[in-house]
């Protein structure tokens, strides 16, 4: 009779007397049949009865005491019952702050297995912890990444550790929650997916759709959209209201002719060579082109000394000055584009910086400082883009950025968590007449957060959506109406009522 | 290696080609990657770093210097090195500015208060706020390299650079020696990769290689363990080598050969295994016999592992007999020894067993050559003894 194993994120099926299904196939470097590992729930339906030994999981019933840190709100609800719905596997998208992580908690204790929870950041991980340690307590939990490997039966592991021993820890977890599922689709990140047995799977994130539409990959990998919320339908509930100010500073004499004659220093090194920056084409020949020449070479630090004259013009510096001063006493984000001009807004105010050079136990500190309200302030590069709790915010800065519209999303997420009459403010400050304001034309057309007078509403960062401004406050839709790419059949939202829990 | 940005290669007809440097425009490059690196000791990496950008200037050299920096600085050591603790200070200056309320006059008052209590300037507390910076890291030790050592790692790199990127691997190997085959089949296990091997001891052997889940989709999931491969092969005396690169969507091959004199940094392998095996050698050659000991031997494949005996004798009639002396060896170790052997199936094996082993006949069931047991070292006249009762050397 036959025995199954698991053998580096694959089945390997061995002494079966006839020809075994798909999706199994014949092996000749190993003379046995093999399997992918993902398929191990089909894999054991299809051989049910005919296998001896069945000796590829090495993970086990996982008996947890479980004791959230509150009652689930229905959107929380709902959306449990969904993915236990569709047999345990599937995407959960919810905006930041509405609570995902109980949602992956719950999941945790009601499949019973050993479970593995992936993290892009270290920050998350050790939130996550945190997380894990309050919901279960008695059970160990294990950290895999940032200088700790403990496979045990409860852990969280980054993306990059879980993706590099994505062989050896494929046949260890009956249950995978992806938080942040949409760093999951990449060639790299794949195989933590695909090298595992898991039957249980649940994907979080507020900011599902990627650009390079890879996110179409994610119900093989991870199961079907069974649940999706909007911030405006869960705003008032969970969520603080919000405004957005734009304030633009000048750049002074002496930076704005810098500034002019580093632009003129490209361009004629674009007309010369009869180049355009309009397209994406045009910036990846003006790339290529300028790794060839020294005139090239020229060129491009110059482009890159405008951006950086732009960025980090001590006009900015002052704007903050204000905004510090007119929101005294107030718990204030400060978000930059790249690290020295966070370190540079540190060491001017002696604001406590976090970037992905701060180690992990000063980070923690950091952030409990400013829950408990020691520091009043946080300047971060890009680590807090990404769901990292930071409660009680009301005040984001953003100094400079990028033209991605998920990170000015993910920006004012961070702001918005709601509590007792709570009114969050977001400023943009944009060097004048630079390509600052272009870049924060096009963060914004992706999520197109016009300030809608006092009670604008930021609703979603799907690619492609648009703003429907009314009245006092704005909602936004996915253009196309119903038949945009987003509803198609696997990504349609299945129509779950409020108070329709679901039986297993 | 180097990140892959730093990679140059040409792309033509379906094949991937590493740009190579020569020394005459690699090494006075790395002459002064080396130099810019040597002044820089006692001084800050983001100082090194800047002094780098300015050695490379406007060239169009650019990435070649950025990967020899890259490489040499991997074989350099920093330090933080601070009048106070950067951690300490940083919590006390962010604690009393939070409680003055931020401002560029509130941080001078706070870091004049802290100046007085550790006796230091306002400002350089100011700097050693963040004296713990990867770019504020004391240089503290040079890297042990030549200018045509770190050339030769560069164009190494740029070799093993284009495999991440690979799908498939097939190694043609030519008359090597025992050691040298076992080094690669043992790297090719510790990169947890799998192969298939082909060919015969005349036209050399093939060895296809790839990973487990190969099978099901091209992958390039094993094309940095493929890479991290080749300075082993390079201690390879004979080989060629053709890859299946997806390089950004588009398949191409990639060959590479001993003949372009790539220079490995890993340590050569041992001539021998162990002392018996030297001694054995060293002793068959005084003995004189018509038998020629050889080091070239047979691959047997037995799928997911191979068995390489340790000699082979070859007669000038035409045989061949492989020895495989057993010798110190862990119980766990021996078992698998002998289910190899016995696996291999070889008739002309004559298997050398130490008497200090616990090993019983019944271990050597179903092994098909004969079996010599010998106390301390292994004696060549036994060894020919055993060759004349199994006919000598005729065809």
């Amino acid at each position: 009779m036959a025995v199954l194993r698991f053998d580096r994120g694959t089945l390997l099926l061995e002494g079966f007397a006839s020809l075994p299904p798909a999706p199994f196939e014949f092996d000749p470097r190993v003379e046995a049949y093999r399997a992918p590992a993902i398929s191990y729930p089909e894999v054991i339906r299809v051989l049910r009865g005919q296998i001896r030994e069945n000796r590829a999981p090495a993970y086990g019933k996982l008996e947890l005491e479980f004791t959230p840190p509150h009652a689930l709100y229905p959107h929380q609800q709902a959306a449990l019952a969904a993915w236990r719905r569709a047999g345990g596997r599937g995407l959960v998208v919810l905006p930041t702050g509405a609570g995902k992580s109980l949602v992956g908690l719950s999941a945790v204790a009601w499949a019973c297995r050993s479970a593995l929870v992936v993290v892009p950041t270290l920050d998350l991980m050790h939130q996550w912890y945190a997380h894990l340690r309050a919901a279960f307590p008695g059970a160990y939990v294990g950290l895999i990444g940032g200088g700790y490997h403990e496979v045990t039966e409860l852990a969280v592991a980054t993306y990059d550790s879980a993706a590099i021993h994505a062989e050896k820890l494929g046949n260890r977890y009956g249950t995978l929650v992806f938080d942040e599922v949409h760093h999951l689709p990449t060639d790299f990140y794949r195989a933590i997916a695909l090298f595992s047995l898991a039957p249980y799977r649940l994907g979080l994130t507020a900011t599902l759709e990627r650009a390079d539409l890879r996110h179409e990959e994610l119900p093989e990998l991870v199961g079907p959209l069974v649940y999706r919320r909007h911030a405006a339908e869960l705003q008032g509930d969970v969520l603080a209201e919000y405004r957005i100010e734009r304030i633009y500073t000048d750049l002074s004499l002496a930076e704005r002719q810098a500034y002019h004659q580093a632009l003129e220093e490209r361009n004629r090194f674009l007309d010369e060579h009869g180049l355009g920056l309009g397209t994406l084409q045009g910036w990846q020949r003006f790339v290529m082109m300028s790794a060839r020449s020294e005139a090239g070479r020229r060129a491009m630090r110059a482009h890159r000394e405008a951006g950086r004259i732009a960025a980090a013009t001590p006009g900015k510096l002052r704007a903050l000055e204000v905004i510090l001063a007119r929101h005294a006493g107030e718990k204030i984000l400060i978000f930059t584009a790249d690290n020295d001009t966070a370190y540079a807004v540190s060491r001017a105010y002696l604001i406590p910086c976090l970037t992905h050079q701060t180690r992990v136990k000063e980070r923690q500190e950091f952030l409990e400082r400013f829950r408990d309200g020691t520091y009043r302030a946080i300047v971060t590069s890009k680590v807090l883009n990404e769901g990292v709790d930071v409660p009680d915010a009301s005040v984001g800065v953003v100094l400079s950025g990028s033209s991605v519209p998920r990170e000015l999303v993910q920006r004012l997420g961070r702001i918005l968590r709601r509590s007792e009459g709570k009114r969050a403010v977001l400023y943009e400050v944009i060097a004048k007449e630079t390509r600052e304001e272009r870049v924060s034309e096009r963060r914004r057309e992706g999520v197109r957060l016009d300030p809608g007078g006092s009670g604008s509403r930021l609703v979603t960062g799907g690619s492609g959506s648009r703003l429907v401004t009314g009245g006092s406050g704005a909602r936004l839709e996915f253009p196309g109406g119903s038949g945009s790419r987003l509803e198609n059949a696997a990504f349609a939202d299945q129509p779950i009522l409020w108070d329709d829990l679901g039986e297993d | 290696m180097l990140p892959s940005e730093l990679l140059h290669y040409t792309v033509r007809g379906g094949r991937a080609t590493p740009r190579f440097t020569r020394p005459e425009k690699g090494l006075p490059w790395a002459e002064g990657v080396l130099r810019v690196i040597g002044e820089h000791l006692s001084r800050r990496r983001g100082e090194l770093e800047e002094a780098l950008l300015a050695l490379e200037g406007d060239s169009p050299d650019y990435s070649l210097v950025r990967g020899l920096a890259h490489l040499a600085l991997n074989e350099a050591t920093f330090e933080v090195r601070s009048l106070v603790e950067p951690e300490f200070l940083r919590r006390k200056a962010f604690t009393l500015a939070a409680g003055r309320g931020y401002g560029e006059r509130e941080a001078l008052a706070v870091l004049g208060e802290l100046g007085e209590e550790f006796k230091l300037e306002g400002e350089v507390l100011r700097d050693a706020l963040y004296a713990d910076l990867p770019e504020n890291h004391v240089l503290v030790s040079v890297p042990d390299l030549t200018p045509r050592g770190l050339l030769e790692r560069y164009n190494l790199a740029q070799a093993q650079g284009l495999l991440y990127y690979a799908t498939e691997l097939v190694v043609q190997a030519h008359r090597n020696t025992s050691g040298q085959y076992k080094r690669l089949f043992r790297y090719l296990k510790f990169y947890r990769l799998m192969w298939v091997v082909e060919g015969d001891l005349d036209s050399g052997y093939r060895v296809h290689v790839d990973g487990p889940s190969s099978l099901f989709a091209q992958t390039r999931r094993y094309g940095v363990q493929m890479a991290a491969l080749l300075p082993a092969l390079l201690h390879v005396s004979r080989w060629e080598l053709l890859a299946r690169l997806n390089l950004h969507g588009q398949e191409v091959e990639y060959a590479l050969s001993s003949r372009n004199n790539l220079v490995s940094h890993y340590p050569k392998p041992p001539e021998f295994d162990s002392m018996l095996e030297a001694t054995f050698a060293r002793r068959w050659e005084k003995l004189g016999s018509e038998w020629a000991l050889e080091r070239e031997v047979e691959v047997v494949d037995l799928k997911g592992t191979v068995f390489l005996p340790d000699f082979a004798l070859r007669h000038p009639g035409g045989r061949t007999v492989y020895v495989e002396i057993v010798g110190f060896w862990h119980p766990e170790y021996l078992r698998r020894k002998f289910e190899k052997v016995r696996k291999a199936g070889l008739d002309n094996l004559v298997l050398a067993v130490s008497e200090r082993l616990k090993v019983s006949r019944d271990d050597l069931e179903g092994i098909l050559g004969p079996v010599v047991w010998f106390k301390g070292q292994l004696e060549p006249k036994a060894v020919l003894g055993v060759l004349e009762e199994m006919g000598g050397g005729g065809p």
